[in-house]
């Protein structure tokens, strides 16, 4: 049987593999390089050396140093970590999370682990939990910054939407006055802008920016429409803030964290 | 060797090779996230840290359960009995118990797990300190005003103790150390 060392060797070759497969784009490959990684690494460190009947129950096991052990712990949370950007690619918010989770089990201090839950909760929509991710890691941390912008652009669009449900339900009944129409419209609005930001993207800009024209046009049509085009036109500077949602523009980042590591 | 697609290959640590079906794999956790992640997997999957026997024993478990509707929350209650052929399938000698809780705890099947520890459990229950030393080939480390003193707190201890065992997160390490430790070991009789 292969000696630990080895077998930590050959692991962190998988490791490598995934890492290449990754840059070219070929999520699958990564995948399985990283769960060969994981095979290889995960149970390692769990020869319970320091549990008095267990090493006595099989003298002749072979342990992991404690050197060997830590280093275990530190590459599995890596491979975790890497993981997680696959799944984050692949759009699979629960698996990245889990994959994170078992990352910092590992690792509590890995920063890309803790970044990439953060994010993955963002995309889910618990933005409480994103939030307590990204500000645990503190802005120092590149890209924390850009994900807490988009984070509280997140959390406004949810206030404004319960807020807009919230209200309607409370006026039931009442006799519809244009600024209520109006307030109406914008909800409309700021749901197409916010469903085109969730969406691919290349769709989420140019969706964002077309809901904006049609209001502004209609707004200059019509002149009871004054307080709509004012509203309306509220999405329009957080549609450039709206590009780090998009994976295209978080991608570079991950690849930067990506090659920090290896 | 993925001529079948619901079957898995999988290789122990010395290289020898299992076919299994796909639902046997997937009562591993962590092969069942590996083909869910990756869906075809067309080369064998190498378990580098089980030994070929123990790989045997697992498989056997898994193939017996092949058809438990809720395999996965089996054995939750702790207090329940181990079903008759689960209490044969332990009937092993310590070192193959040892690396079947190894096994369970690194394919992620936690009836298994659970099973195994609860043997092991059963191995410590009623008995004195001595038996348990004697049981497990343990040094008694204690002077003995130290283990005087210890039996002393135990006393006080005991219903503590029985608290966090039932609260403590599934870290296979702790829940082992815990219930194994001798500074903590409560002496019920």
């Amino acid at each position: 049987m292969a000696s630990i060392h080895e077998k930590i060797a050959a692991a962190l070759q998988h490791k490598d593999q995934g890492n290449d497969a990754f840059k070219q784009a070929d999520i699958k490959k990564a995948l399985t390089q990283y769960h060969l990684a994981i095979l290889g690494l995960s149970g390692l460190d769990q020869q319970m050396a320091g549990v008095p009947m267990m090493s006595a129950m099989q003298p002749g096991a072979s342990t992991a140093t404690d050197a060997q052990k830590s280093e275990i712990k530190v590459q599995l949370a890596v491979v975790y970590a890497n993981m997680a950007a696959c799944h984050l690619k692949n759009g699979n918010y629960k698996r990245a999370i889990e994959v994170c989770n078992s990352a910092l089990k590992q690792d509590p201090d890995n920063v890309k682990a803790k970044f990439r839950r953060g994010q993955a909760k963002l995309q889910e929509g618990n933005l409480a939990g994103a939030e307590v991710d990204f500000e645990s890691l503190g802005e120092k941390v590149p890209g924390v910054k850009a994900e807490l912008e988009k984070l509280k652009k997140k959390t406004k669009e949810a206030q404004e939407k319960q807020r807009k449900t919230m209200g309607g339900f409370l006026s039931r009944g009442r006799i519809l006055t244009p600024e209520d129409e109006a307030e109406d419209d914008r909800a409309k609005a700021a749901a197409a802008a916010e469903a085109a930001a969730s969406s691919s993207s290349s769709g989420s800009r140019s969706g964002a920016a077309s809901t904006s024209d049609t209001s502004a046009d209609k707004s200059s049509s019509k002149a009871r429409r004054v307080p709509q085009a004012k509203n309306v036109v509220k999405p329009k500077p957080t549609a450039p803030r709206e590009e780090p949602t998009t994976w295209s523009g978080t991608a570079p980042k991950i690849q930067e964290l990506e090659d920090g590591e290896e | 060797m993925s001529s079948s697609h619901s079957q898995i290959l999988l290789t122990s640590s010395e290289g020898t090779e299992f076919m299994i079906d796909r639902d046997i794999a997937d009562k591993s956790m962590l092969l069942k996230c590996m083909l869910e992640d990756i869906g075809e997997i067309n080369q064998a999957v190498p378990l580098p840290n089980v030994s070929g026997p123990i790989l045997t024993k697992v498989i056997e478990y898994c193939t017996h359960h092949r058809d438990d509707p809720n395999f996965q929350s089996a054995n939750d209650d702790a207090s329940a009995d181990i079903g008759e052929w689960d209490l044969e399938y332990c009937k092993v000698d310590q070192g193959t118990l040892y690396e079947l809780i190894l096994a369970a705890n690194y394919l992620d099947i936690k009836p298994l797990l659970d099973l195994t520890c609860k043997t092991v459990a059963n191995m410590i229950k009623a008995k004195s300190p001595e038996e348990i030393r004697k049981t497990f080939n343990i040094t008694n480390d204690f002077t003995p005003e130290e283990e005087d003193q210890v039996r002393r707190e135990n006393v006080s201890a005991s219903k503590k103790d029985v608290d966090t065992m039932e609260q403590m997160d599934d870290s296979l390490e702790l829940r082992m150390f815990l219930m194994l430790d001798t500074k903590h070991w409560v002496d019920e009789d």
